[in-house]
């Protein structure tokens, strides 16, 4: 009975196969290949020569390339300050008691997320646009006349960019926000109420300090994704008008498949992780530090 | 007593006229897609349109079906995310077993490697993962989209936890003691028992492959593979051709299923996305 496989031993390792099987190949391998590569000259698309730090010192000398850099930070900063600034906003008032049909309004906030980025872009585009454009026939109503062209402009299409993820974020989130406020215990505001405190005081004092963790978790998962901006500005855009909608990824996009400079993109694959790690680091301890100098 | 009632009446009816109006701001994008999707091409440059259809008029999708490659776009995504999501739910759910139910030797180990790896984003592994797939010629097939995303960490969090939490050990034992093998209880036990957890994994699935754009694009090269997202950009960026009640048409398409599924589903589904974030 010795050569025969303990099942229950085994069991765990071969449920883990296939995670560990992808996992190696498709994330482990090459996280620490696009580290490595980005110390190296590639030629033919094999490794050439170990040049330490050049290709990070030729992406950093490169003007676009810190051009892309701050157009991302802005942009994280704005739609992540405003997206989540509302979404708290609607889930307070979604989950005031005294009104009967949340769960209708987290649906219809909910739903946008059901639109796929590029369809996102191009309807957004038919709401700006000149003659057929939705903010043109609201207008007509009222006989003005809307000539802007918002993606010729360079602020109108970063605030333009900045909506459609608000339009899609806001909702979404919300959701989050609506889960943590549902686990906090009705006493609270009810004793805060017998004290006397108003509905500022007790959003102050209560629901935001509760709503922490969630807040945290919302700030991360929504930075990181917010970093990668790219499907929108590309498709409407093209980082243009004069780079002002040109983002971190797209950067990388050009770098690394249309001009094919393998090195150089893991490097700048490597500087966008950064930038996320130390953004999500700085948010975070933010929040603990207003946290803790309220108390 | 009037005095806080009509308070009260007074403060509901402002909350609600915000949520009404922000519920509004939210349906526009909607509504101007259908609209347009229903629209005469035609008179699209001619005129100033007005915030109502006129007529109804299927051209639009006529067009659509006939002139670009919309069907087999259509069929590539469905192929896409029918893989993506049978693929992923088999991977998550037998890692969540693992983590969930059994203890062993370097489980801390693999259970840190999948947390570790979430700190680092995707997009470091974009150029190994390409050149892989062009060293084995799978550049342009649905290969290249289905597996580099089979393993989802948040889908064996999600699973880790459905599983710890409705999955009694007593349970285990009992059906081990019947003779039923490991690979047994997981299919014929555990799998039935996580099932709202298979559904909210299945619909996350789903609805990244459906509205993924970034992987296709590098991936993807012929007309024919392409993806509805993708497909649905290019209408876009032919500026000789560029319909938009076409487009209009297509996007319609690609949002209906997604709304079919938060209809049917959405309760249980963000309650599962929400519930993850909590505990997690």
């Amino acid at each position: 009975m010795k050569t025969h496989i303990d099942g229950r031993k085994a069991a765990p390792y071969f449920f883990l196969l296939p995670f560990l099987v992808f996992f190696l190949i498709f994330r482990l391998w090459p996280i620490v290949w696009s580290f490595l590569i980005s110390f190296f000259e590639l030629e033919d698309g094999s490794i050439a020569s170990f040049i330490g730090l050049s290709n990070y010192a030729t992406i950093f000398k490169d003007p676009t390339f810190i051009k892309s850099i701050w157009n991302t930070i802005y942009f994280v900063i704005v739609y992540n300050v405003i997206m989540i600034f509302l979404a708290i906003l609607l889930a307070v008032f979604c989950n005031s008691p005294i009104i009967g049909c949340k769960k209708a309004y987290r649906a219809v906030f909910f739903s946008p997320i059901a639109m796929s980025l590029p369809v996102v872009a191009v309807v957004f585009d038919l709401i700006f646009a000149r003659n057929i454009g939705f903010i043109t026939s609201l207008l007509g109503i009222f006989g003005v006349e809307y000539n802007y062209r918002i993606f010729a402009s360079m602020t109108g299409a970063v605030w333009a960019v900045i909506l459609m993820r608000v339009w899609r974020g806001a909702g979404y989130y919300c959701a989050y926000f609506l889960a943590g406020l549902t686990s906090i215990p009705e006493e609270l505001y009810e004793s805060a109420m017998i004290d006397g405190a108003n509905s500022f005081q007790q959003f102050w004092k209560i629901t935001l300090p509760l709503l922490k963790p969630m807040l945290v978790f919302v700030i991360i998962m929504s930075t990181i994704l917010s970093f990668q901006l790219f499907d929108e500005p590309w498709i409407l855009t093209q980082g243009g008008p004069a780079n002002s909608t040109l983002t971190l990824q797209m950067y990388l996009y050009q770098t690394s498949f249309l001009k094919q400079d393998f090195s150089k993109g893991a490097a700048v694959s490597y500087v966008m992780t950064l930038l996320m790690l130390a953004a999500s680091v700085v948010s975070v301890s933010r929040q603990k530090d207003s946290a803790s100098g309220r108390r | 007593m009037i005095g806080t009632k009509r308070k009260r009446t007074l403060s509901k009816l402002c909350i609600h006229t915000i949520l009404i109006i922000y519920a509004i701001f939210t349906l526009i994008p909607f509504y101007w897609m259908a609209v347009n999707s229903i629209r005469p091409s035609g008179d699209f440059y001619s005129r100033m349109e007005g915030l109502f259809p006129d007529n109804v008029d299927f051209g639009n999708y006529i067009s659509l079906f006939a002139n670009t490659n919309f069907l087999a776009w259509l069929w590539n995504s469905i192929i896409i995310c029918v893989l993506s999501t049978l693929l992923g739910l088999l991977i998550c759910s037998m890692a969540g077993f693992a983590f969930g139910v059994y203890r062993f030797r370097m489980k801390s180990f693999f259970f840190w490697l999948v947390l570790g790896s979430v700190a680092i984003p995707e997009i470091v592994t974009i150029i190994p993962v390409f050149r892989l797939m062009s060293d084995i010629g799978m550049i342009d097939t649905y290969s290249s989209l289905v597996l580099p995303y089979a393993v989802s960490m948040f889908g064996i969090f999600l699973m880790k936890q459905y599983i710890e939490s409705s999955l009694p050990m007593e349970l285990l034992e009992a059906a081990r003691i019947d003779g039923i093998g490991e690979a047994g209880l997981f299919v014929r036990i555990a799998l039935p028992l996580v099932k709202p957890g298979l559904g909210v994994l299945g619909i996350y699935l789903w609805l990244n492959a459906w509205s993924s754009y970034f992987w296709p694009l590098i991936m993807l090269k012929s007309q024919t593979m392409l993806t509805v997202p993708l497909g649905l950009a290019t209408l876009y960026a032919d500026p000789w051709n560029l319909q938009y009640g076409v487009l209009m048409a297509g996007s319609l398409i690609s949002t209906i299923p997604i709304i079919i599924i938060f209809i049917c589903a959405q309760d249980q589904f963000i309650n599962g996305l929400t519930a993850g974030s909590v505990k997690g």
